[in-house]
């Protein structure tokens, strides 16, 4: 999928204007009118604005949300979970009410039933080991055994496929007999490829791999109505179009569990190199076949385990950022813009991703604990920053503290552009009034 | 080669270690010595963590060079170590919350400068840190809170603790993500610390008070 015929000819920034331009006149929206499709564009230029380092009209506001909207509108996280009227009840009235420059997308919450079709091991959610009001959590362990790096250096679909999958589905398990498609080479080699498939324990977990698709079809046309009515009654874009990872959090978030994989950096350092190398080219495609199928540049990249306090500076140099910034590269090479999520804090770390081989005007880094001053001096004229505002002081603070402290950091941070006010974390859990003071702060001293 | 042997654990050296550790072994050592010396190497370990100069990545790997040291010299010990310990503090992340990286940074630290400390684990019920506090007789409770949604259960294990008739012997202290000043208010608890440095000395100080 492409978004123009002769794309292969275009050159990174040729493909980044066309992913804007197609960003900002989308086809698929039927904008309800003309007013609605101007503040759509609008938002999206300020977007493309910020990013580009210039000054916008005013700074783009887009507080990162979570769960929050159910608790907003009185359902409980189960039920936005499962049922698809209630999501779509409660994301409308939040978008309407808070109305800042993107939408808060309802994908994020994830469909429960596939999940309990395909007995996903991998996390709790709201009713199915959290409270129904508590957000879903990883349930971190080491789905991928510390002699298993050759197996999935060779083929990681496979390894997918065979060996993890059957571990954290458990309607999946019996995918550990099948065959790799690699076997279908030759006619004598068809017979023996496929009769596992035949297998009565095999054949059921196809069952329900089925219907899991069919109820993620279900979600998919939901969701995809309730973003689209957003964009299309509000002038609401999306904040997000693909969603990748740091190929170290992939072997630590997914694979080996954090602290397995901190282990495999002092006994089998090679091994991470290898894997991680394997994984980049997967990590990039699958953000830049996000971002072309939702028409929507900005791949989404949140960052877990090369944070301040989790490994050395020699360690984060070494594991977690060459293979980080291929991906950087990779994405903004096909006209994407990384959407660097920094979880806990880069204050160690602002000067090396400061790196001069990144292209200008191309990313963007949302933090949460990094000093906002420090990581603009890095960052100026590089990338564009955002992020800080606390989700504890939204939760816990006054209106009064809420705006004080976005002007404080709009007066800090905002000069000359390329600043995005967002929360530093994903908001759960808040107080409607504070949540409404940073956005109304935001319009009133974001102005340029 | 005892002061090998701090060094190798301070250092991180996995195989250094664990061979120098059998060689003492056939050597006679007593596996106490040994314990004692892997101590003041985690001790070491544990220092240069507060002073930055060590991550959680290298606390982890200390931890799985202990647990090989420890798997070498189990049977060499005529009675299991640390039966007879007094508890000096509960350790648990709250009900709902199934985080645990915080909690065991400030586990390790309170071993290494010589706290014993019961690890309740994660997703902790309310009644669970009572019972334990019951059992044990430790009378600081440390809980661990990432999710704001969670505070809620730190509150209702002070209430227990109020209702049980525990709560002037028990002192609380929380750590987490969304903690601060609020957060000890509403819940009634006696302290909050998310600078695990600073947790360390406030649990140290408590200890050293009692005693």
């Amino acid at each position: 999928m492409s978004l123009t015929d002769n794309w292969s000819e275009l050159n990174p920034d040729e493909k980044f204007e066309a992913r804007f331009e197609s960003f900002k006149n989308p086809e698929d929206i039927d904008f309800v009118d003309e007013e609605t499709e101007k503040k759509y564009k609008q938002a999206v230029q300020r977007l493309k604005d910020a990013i580009e380092l210039n000054e916008p009209d005013r700074v783009p506001i887009a507080p990162n949300i979570g769960f929050y909207p159910t608790e907003y509108a009185g359902i409980t996280a189960e039920e936005a979970m499962y049922d698809y009227d209630k999501l779509a009840m409660a994301w409308e009235k939040f978008n309407k009410d808070f109305d800042f420059d993107f939408l808060a997308t309802s994908t994020m919450i994830g469909p429960g039933a596939v999940f309990e079709t395909l007995d996903y091991q991998l996390y709790r959610w709201p009713g199915h080991g959290t409270d129904e009001n508590t957000s879903y959590q990883c349930v971190e362990d080491e789905y991928m055994k510390a002699d298993e790096y050759d197996a999935l250096i060779a083929d990681p679909s496979g390894f997918w496929m065979r060996d993890y999958l059957p571990r954290i589905f458990g309607s999946l398990a019996p995918w550990s007999q099948l065959p790799p498609f690699t076997d279908l080479v030759e006619l004598p080699f068809v017979g023996f490829s496929m009769f596992p498939i035949g297998l009565p324990d095999v054949q059921e977990s196809f069952e329900k791999y089925l219907e899991a698709g069919r109820q993620a079809l279900e979600w998919i046309q939901a969701v995809g109505e309730i973003d689209g009515k957003a964009s299309a009654v509000q002038g609401l874009p999306g904040f997000m179009g693909g969603v990748t990872k740091a190929p170290f959090d992939v072997l630590s978030d997914t694979l080996r569990g954090t602290q397995p994989l901190m282990i495999d950096m002092f006994r089998r350092p090679e091994k991470i190199l290898e894997a991680m190398e394997q994984i980049v080219p997967i990590m990039i495609e699958t953000g830049v076949r996000g971002a072309t199928a939702n028409n929507n540049p900005m791949v989404f990249i949140p960052l877990h385990k090369g944070a301040d306090s989790f490994m050395s500076r020699e360690q984060f140099l070494k594991f977690y950022w060459p293979t980080l910034k291929k991906v950087i590269i990779g994405l903004v090479e096909e006209g994407c813009v990384p959407f660097l999520f920094v979880e806990g804090a880069y204050n160690e770390r602002l000067d090396l991703i400061a790196d001069p081989e990144l292209p200008e005007g191309r990313t963007y880094w949302l933090f949460d604990k990094t000093d906002m001053v420090e990581a603009k001096k890095h960052l100026s004229g590089k990338a564009a920053i955002g992020g800080n505002v606390s989700a504890s002081l939204i939760k816990t603070g006054t209106s009064e503290e809420v705006k004080d402290y976005v002007k404080n950091l709009i007066d800090d941070v905002a000069d000359g552009g390329g600043f995005i006010l967002s929360t530093g974390v994903v908001v759960d859990d808040a107080e409607a009034e504070n949540l409404k003071a940073m956005i109304e702060a935001g319009r009133e001293y974001g102005v340029y | 080669m005892r002061e090998e042997l701090i060094s190798a654990i301070a250092d991180l050296k996995e195989d250094e270690a664990l061979t120098l550790v059998k060689q003492k072994l056939e050597m006679g050592e007593t596996p106490l010595e040994i314990v004692e010396q892997c101590r003041l190497g985690v001790e070491i370990v544990g220092k240069r963590y507060r002073e930055e100069k060590y991550f959680l990545s290298d606390l982890i790997m200390s931890e799985e060079i202990l647990r090989g040291v420890m798997e070498i010299i189990t049977p060499y010990f005529t009675q299991k170590y640390g039966d007879q310990e007094e508890i000096n503090i509960i350790m648990g992340t709250i009900e709902g919350d199934i985080h645990d990286l915080g909690k065991n940074i400030i586990i390790y630290l309170l071993k290494s400068v010589g706290i014993n400390v019961y690890d309740l684990g994660v997703d902790v019920k309310p009644e669970e840190f009572v019972a334990a506090l019951k059992e044990t007789n430790a009378s600081l409770l440390g809980i661990s809170v990432v999710l704001t949604f969670c505070i809620n259960g730190v509150k209702k294990v002070v209430d227990l603790l109020d209702k049980s008739g525990l709560r002037d012997d028990v002192k609380i202290i929380i750590g987490g993500y969304p903690v601060n000043q609020k957060v000890k208010e509403y819940t009634g608890v006696d302290y909050f610390e998310n600078d695990p440095n600073k947790a360390v000395d406030l649990i140290k100080d408590i200890v050293a008070n009692e005693e």
